[in-house]
């Protein structure tokens, strides 16, 4: 069964929403990093952004043209994504191990996890709104998707 | 080659990598190794169970992508289910949270009464994590509680041994009267197999900064270790100072000189409540934890410890519950069939009797250093004497499986740890 150009067009709307607002609470969380149920939520959101951004390269993968200059703009887009995902998991990780055993005033240590860790995770933010925006703007252009 | 294929070719060796480091990780958390390197693994492996599984899958798409659906199908769905599977048992540890959560809350009822959470009132609760869970936390961690924190004080000396300890103290920022932790006392003693460790980033720094914020007066202390002549995997942490020829009878003497002088002087300088001391360890340090706590009044250990702390808890991690243990032979002179009574002092199981205060354990399923039924032991001891009794057992969870703060093992530990605290005091 073939997708139509009307549920690409929804799912890629889902994802740029979706990670508009983990970029909003993102900023939040990390300004006020006080417990609320408010972070239950955004966990539940920050899965779903992440599991969904990638389900949509899989998605791309199925439906871009990749010998139309544009689907192979998008196709090589969807790579970065996917090298920074790791990275940006890696960064997470590092500091989730570090911070955990640094306990004085290491003032440049703590300025260089919070900036591995904003990298990483506003990172993949960004390149997924990004990947969803572009998918969105050149859903018209018919040579680059394979689409009902 | 072309730059486009040898980008190809690097991606492909990396994304195999994340395999490859998939897949040992799911060995590591659900079958585990004896060898030196699965040991140390075992600490990570489920804590960074999570942070893989998204590694790993997005490491199986660029490998599906590169692969083409059309042009090798079977290779296509093979990396699809491997890859998938992979990632999945990788977030095993994860996925079990609710059952560790469900499991601690029976713990707690049973220990302290179904209507355990109404006894703490809400203003005190206002301090505490309010859920034992959540995923911002777990992946993008929480800053560190602010907290006075005095290094490097020295407490004991031995010439022959050039051997020098030292403590820290964590302390609140100003002393509120309305912290929950009311000034009082925890002792923390780090683990290390008895040969290796330190306080401060050895011992769960971020711990002893987030319980001084509620109030609490953190000694977290160095004990002299025994030289095994052989660097292990913690010796970069080991400080020279520590490092002696030192058995379990030297440890829990320089252990009870440091309570005796808590007493007569720390306590003071410190502003630390002594009628509400807890003392807390993980591994080794949970054992000789444990012994504190549970020998502290036992007559063998007359003389041994100060004689005025009023031990409210004993709170071991993942502690070896008895001498015989393996990793614990050669630490007391003679052997248990002529000395009895010694091996028995050192033995946490032997020790407990209804006179002791509460105990929280904190246990990992797929600990292969000090496995779980050691936990199980010193809980059973426990119920037989009477005593309460909490033994958190984490699925899957490995040996030091708290060490990273903000992990689902580290969260929940925390939210049940403060509020026994609270309980006991």
């Amino acid at each position: 069964m073939k997708l139509t150009k009307k549920q690409i067009k929804i799912y890629n709307f889902f994802i740029l929403l979706i990670n508009v607002i983990t970029v909003i609470l993102g900023i939040i969380y990390f300004i006020y990093p006080i417990y609320s149920i408010l972070w239950d939520i955004f966990g539940v959101i920050l899965t779903i952004a992440w599991f969904g951004t990638l389900g949509l390269i899989l998605i791309n993968d199925l439906i871009l043209v990749k010998t139309d200059e544009i689907g192979k703009k998008i196709n090589h887009f969807c790579y970065y994504y996917l090298v920074f995902f790791i990275l940006a998991w890696i960064f997470l990780l590092i500091n989730e191990g570090i911070s955990s055993i640094i306990h004085t005033a290491d003032i440049a240590m703590f300025i260089i996890l919070g900036l591995i860790t904003y990298i990483g995770f506003f990172g993949m933010a960004l390149l997924g709104m990004l990947l969803a925006y572009l998918d969105i703007k050149n859903l018209e252009n018919r040579g680059a998707w394979n689409l009902e | 080659m072309n730059k486009l294929g040898i980008v190809k070719i690097v991606l492909t060796i990396l994304c195999t990598l994340a395999f490859i480091i998939g897949i040992y990780s799911v060995f590591q958390i659900y079958v585990g190794g004896t060898d030196a390197l699965s040991m140390v693994a075992n600490w990570f492996m489920a804590q960074i169970g999570e942070f893989l599984l998204f590694i790993v899958i997005s490491a199986t798409i660029i490998l599906l992508k590169l692969t083409g659906k059309k042009n090798h199908p079977k290779i296509y769905f093979t990396i699809m289910i491997v890859g998938f599977i992979i990632a999945g048992l990788n977030s095993g540890p994860l996925l079990l949270t609710p059952v560790s959560i469900s499991h601690t809350n029976n713990e707690f009822n049973t220990a302290f009464g179904e209507n355990w959470e109404t006894t703490i009132p809400d203003d005190v609760k206002s301090y505490f994590m309010p859920s034992p869970f959540n995923i911002p936390q777990l992946f993008l961690g929480v800053p560190h509680k602010e907290c006075q924190i005095i290094e490097d004080i020295l407490y004991y000396e031995d010439p022959d041994e050039e051997v020098t300890l030292f403590f820290d103290v964590y302390m609140p920022k100003e002393f509120d009267e309305n912290l929950p932790g009311n000034k009082n006392t925890i002792i923390k003693i780090h683990g290390g197999a008895w040969v290796g460790g330190d306080k401060s980033a050895g011992n769960m720094p971020v711990v002893n900064k987030y319980l001084a914020a509620q109030g609490y007066v953190v000694f977290d202390i160095q004990y002299g270790l025994r030289d095994t002549g052989s660097l292990s995997a913690l010796g970069i942490i080991t400080p020279e100072n520590v490092i002696g020829n030192y058995t379990f009878i030297d440890m829990i003497n320089q252990i009870g000189i440091f309570t005796k002088l808590l007493e007569i002087n720390y306590s003071i300088k410190y502003n630390a409540n002594l009628e509400s001391v807890y003392i807390m360890g993980n591994s080794a340090g949970g054992h000789l934890t444990s012994v504190t706590g549970f020998g502290y009044n036992e007559d063998y250990f007359n003389g041994t410890f100060s004689e005025n702390l009023n031990i409210k808890g004993v709170i071991p991690l993942y502690p070896p519950s008895n001498v015989s243990w393996a990793g614990a032979s050669g630490f007391l002179p003679g052997n248990p069939e002529t000395d009895p009574e010694l091996f028995d002092a050192y033995s946490p199981t032997a020790l407990i009797d209804p006179n002791d205060p509460p105990c929280l354990i904190y246990q990992g399923t797929g600990d292969i250093l000090v496995p779980f039924s050691n936990s199980i032991e010193i809980e059973t001891a426990c119920d037989n004497a009477g005593v309460i009794s909490c033994n958190l057992l984490f699925p899957l969870a490995g040996h030091a499986s708290d060490i990273f703060f903000s992990t689902n093992f580290g969260q929940i530990w925390l939210y049940y740890l403060e509020r026994f605290l609270y309980l006991t005091q």
